[in-house]
């Protein structure tokens, strides 16, 4: 298990090492300016604000010198300060990272919670009524995308129902209450998709491992249907499920970029997308490397409980 | 790594229990605290510099954080602010009288030593200013204790107005100078201090009990919350979460007017227009600028752009309440296609040309008159394929001269015909001058007009300024675009303005506003 971990930690750290060059590069290789945007306006670009500033801001050095500047304060867990607001990067990333980190669990909580008894619903009732239905919903699920979704639950919930807030965030400290439901309508629009698929996967496995022979003898043995299902065949169904949310975790992430913009929510995904409009390279560059390391805390995180389900997995490692 | 699990444990209880948790805490959204007035802007402001422009919300927040020497009231007219009086020995100078017992939101006195580091800021090309064209040829000079002396190397009919406009907001010398964050720090005068701030995402301002306007502000708290996304801001003032969004979505302007509980004011705001690239043949043909002129069909922009909510532009953009207006020259620039074609034919282009132009792709209004004017071009045979960019990328093409022509939406300066200076003379330090442009006649009518000081005489040259201006159409002028605030029936006070307040209008009412 140590040595598992261990080769699992380090392949992580090389990813994040590859990372941090290519988010480097990305964010140079947009085209756009941020002296540009910030003095274009304001001063008509004048050649000699412009290149003060470039000055001021190290972007007139070679890309090679502010890599290494960059990379060696990284290194540091310094993240330099922010081009527009010239505040510390990492002051942001701390407030922003949680409020994303949110919005997964959330998404996760709803995909799991109402996935798994869908699944198992459709699968335990196959070929009746009420398991077309929970067939249906979670076809349904999956198949309507984020922006569809949270569009229909910001008109239905909070314009027509006013039952919850259409988008926005309150901080947790001023308004716990508040902070929550505020939480809720985008839980459910990134959670709902992936519900539909841990539906589908749940129903699948579970079909497939009711065919097995220790699943017959426990029938046999004069156990019912349902409890044969749940007892004996479910935690050997969940292999597959938990691979699929290991693997669709990660799309969680992506999701939070149409949310974060559809709920008014100021998680990382926001902060990525306003910096690199105004091509603030330390927070794009910062915001990406903090992407890059949920992505790969959350796959290693995966691989654990993989491993703890299916010691196959361990061995093959 | 606690606070994260316990969220985490809190969100799967809100999951399950949403609709219950929900329907409690929506009361508490929709009654408002007392005196808390929740306010959707659209711009998300990330750089707070009272000095540096950064999109219309930013001006509601330091307009409110900050106080300059004179403001604008709700009727448009100059009053005192940090300066009780001012007088003009002479028409390049106004010398101020400072209010006594004005205090910084840090405690600290206002002293003259403060206005003329906070001028001089302005000035200093370190700082990059938005007002530092027009107070570069400034001296500003410290009479005594409570006087401040401006004087510019020739008479400037329209200082006091650049002096009362938000951005020449006054400063704290000792606290600038202590190496405060300024770009997300605010220490101001004025009737609203910054108690919270996350850049781009909210502020929530508090009432400064020291503000030196009796009575003022009225409100205990302002809640900003920055929303780009239109919709949202719209949906978030329907369902009860906000009590007044700025920037209404023209789209959405009539829905919010026909419901009871919503009061919606709009006023012409900013102008569009089509900018050309005058380093270029053959924009640099004024006859080919003209020809396109009057190719554009106004009434449609305005029609379908603008959800009826823009007001052609057949003349100059000088508002018709301006003492300035012209009457006279309304109508000199209309739909009139044989004159287009004979304008084009006489500049050597009969057989039609290809143009590109550069249109941001973040608004409809940008993308829909796109659409029209390249209909309206092509029946006079001018292939005009559109470019749909991201604001930078505009920005940068701009000033970098790399385009034909693109259309943008100008907010109006000034108020004072002096903007004209500031939109297209060839010595502005505003970015989205004409590049290329430059015109003697049209100078010296400028020059001579900033000059006087009587308004008569001012008229008939600005006349002759605008005459000028449509004979040799640097910018097509389209439409007014009417800016709207749409608020619950609770918010009273707010009074909405036209022209080159529009901008400002939120937050010269701010302080006046209460909630019922």
């Amino acid at each position: 298990m140590l040595r598992f971990l261990g080769h699992r930690l380090s392949s992580a750290l090389l990813t994040l090492a590859i990372a941090a060059v290519a988010v480097f590069l990305v964010a140079r290789m947009i085209p756009g300016d941020p002296v540009m945007i910030m003095l274009g306006e304001a001063t008509g670009g004048d050649p000699a604000a412009v290149a003060r500033m470039r000055n001021e801001l190290g972007l007139d050095r070679s890309l090679f010198v502010q890599f290494s500047n960059w990379a060696m304060r990284l290194l540091q867990g310094d993240f330099g300060v922010s081009i527009r607001s010239g505040e510390p990067v990492l002051d942001d990333l701390l407030l922003r990272i949680p409020r994303s980190l949110e919005l997964i669990a959330g998404g996760l909580l709803v995909a799991v919670l109402l996935g798994l008894p869908l699944g198992i619903l459709s699968a335990r009732n196959r070929g009746r009524l009420s398991g077309a239905i929970s067939s249906i919903v979670s076809v349904i699920g999956f198949s309507a995308p984020v922006f569809v979704s949270g569009v229909i639950l910001v008109v239905v919930f909070g314009v027509w129902l006013q039952v919850l807030p259409s988008s926005g965030y309150v901080p947790f400290a001023d308004d716990p209450l508040l902070h929550l439901s505020c939480l809720v309508l985008p839980s459910l629009a990134i959670g709902l998709n992936f519900m539909g698929v841990v539906a589908r996967v749940t129903r699948a496995s579970l079909i497939d491992t009711m065919d097995n022979d220790y699943v017959a003898l426990a029938r046999a043995k004069g156990l019912s249907r349902g409890r044969a299902m749940i007892r004996h065949a479910l935690p050997n169904a969940m292999v597959p499920v938990i691979a699929i949310i290991g693997i669709r975790a990660g799309n969680l992430l992506g999701g939070t970029v149409i949310v974060e913009a559809l709920f008014d929510w100021p998680g990382l995904s926001s902060l990525l997308v306003s910096a690199s409009f105004s091509r603030d390279y330390p927070v794009i560059q910062g915001s990406l490397i903090a992407i890059f390391a949920i992505f790969i805390l959350i796959s290693l995180l995966i691989d654990l409980a993989q491993s703890f389900f299916d010691p196959r997995v361990r061995a093959t490692a | 790594m606690e606070m994260t699990r316990r969220s985490f444990a809190l969100t799967g209880l809100t999951a399950l229990t949403g609709l219950a948790l929900g329907g409690t805490s929506l009361s508490a959204f929709a009654a408002g605290k007392a005196g808390t007035l929740r306010y959707g802007t659209v711009t998300e402001v990330t750089n707070i510099d009272p000095h540096i422009y950064a999109g219309n919300s930013w001006k509601v927040l330091i307009g409110v954080l900050y106080s300059p020497l004179v403001t604008f009231d709700t009727k448009g007219e100059i009053v005192p602010a940090v300066a009780e009086s001012w007088e003009q020995p002479d028409a390049a100078t106004i010398v101020f009288r400072l209010r006594e017992g004005v205090t910084f939101h840090d405690g600290s006195a206002l002293t003259a030593d403060d206005v003329v580091f906070s001028l001089e800021r302005i000035r200093d090309e370190a700082t990059g200013a938005t007002l530092r064209g027009y107070l570069v040829d400034c001296t500003i000079a410290k009479v005594d204790e409570r006087t401040v002396e401006v004087k510019k190397s020739e008479p400037d009919a329209s200082l006091l107005s650049v002096l009362a406009l938000p951005e020449a907001a006054m400063v704290s010398k000792a606290w600038v100078e202590s190496g405060v964050n300024i770009k997300s720090q605010a220490n101001g005068t004025g009737p609203f201090t910054l108690a919270e701030y996350e850049s781009g995402v909210r502020a929530r301002l508090a009432a400064n009990p020291s503000y030196f306007i009796e009575g003022e502000p009225k409100l205990e708290t302002v809640d900003f919350r920055m929303i780009k996304s239109d919709d949202a801001r719209v949906s978030a003032l329907r369902s009860g979460q906000l009590d007044m969004i700025d920037f209404v979505p023209w789209k959405d302007i009539d829905m919010l007017a026909r419901m009871p509980n919503f009061e919606v004011d709009s006023a012409s705001g900013a102008f569009m227009s089509v900018w050309f690239n005058a380093t270029r043949a053959p924009f640099d043909d004024p006859r080919v600028r003209r020809a396109m002129a009057f190719a554009v069909d106004r009434e449609a922009i305005s029609r379908a752009a603008f959800f009826g909510h823009g007001t052609p532009i057949f003349s100059a953009p000088t508002p018709e309440d301006s003492p300035y207006y012209n009457a006279d020259l309304k109508g000199t620039v209309s739909l009139d296609i044989e004159k287009a074609k004979a304008l084009l034919a006489e500049a050597g282009h009969g057989e039609g040309l290809d143009m590109e132009l550069i249109v941001y792709q973040g608004l409809g209004i940008y993308t829909t008159t796109a659409q029209i004017l390249q209909a309206n071009l092509k029946e006079i045979g001018v292939n005009v394929s559109i470019r749909l960019v991201e604001w930078s990328d505009l920005v940068s093409r701009k000033n970098g001269a790399d385009y034909d022509a693109m259309i943008y939406g100008v907010s109006m300066k000034l108020n004072d015909p002096d903007a004209y200076s500031y939109y297209l003379g060839s010595e502005s330090a505003y970015w989205a001058k004409p590049i290329g442009y430059r015109d003697e006649t049209l100078e010296a009518l400028l020059d001579e007009g900033r000059q006087l000081t009587d308004q008569g005489a001012r008229k008939a040259v600005y006349a002759k300024a605008e005459e000028r201006i449509l004979e040799t159409m640097p910018w097509i002028f389209i439409n007014y675009r009417e800016q709207a605030q749409a608020y619950t029936r609770k918010v009273k006070g707010y009074v909405h303005l036209g022209g080159a307040l529009s901008e400002a209008a939120p937050a010269i009412s701010l302080p006046k506003i209460a909630l019922d």
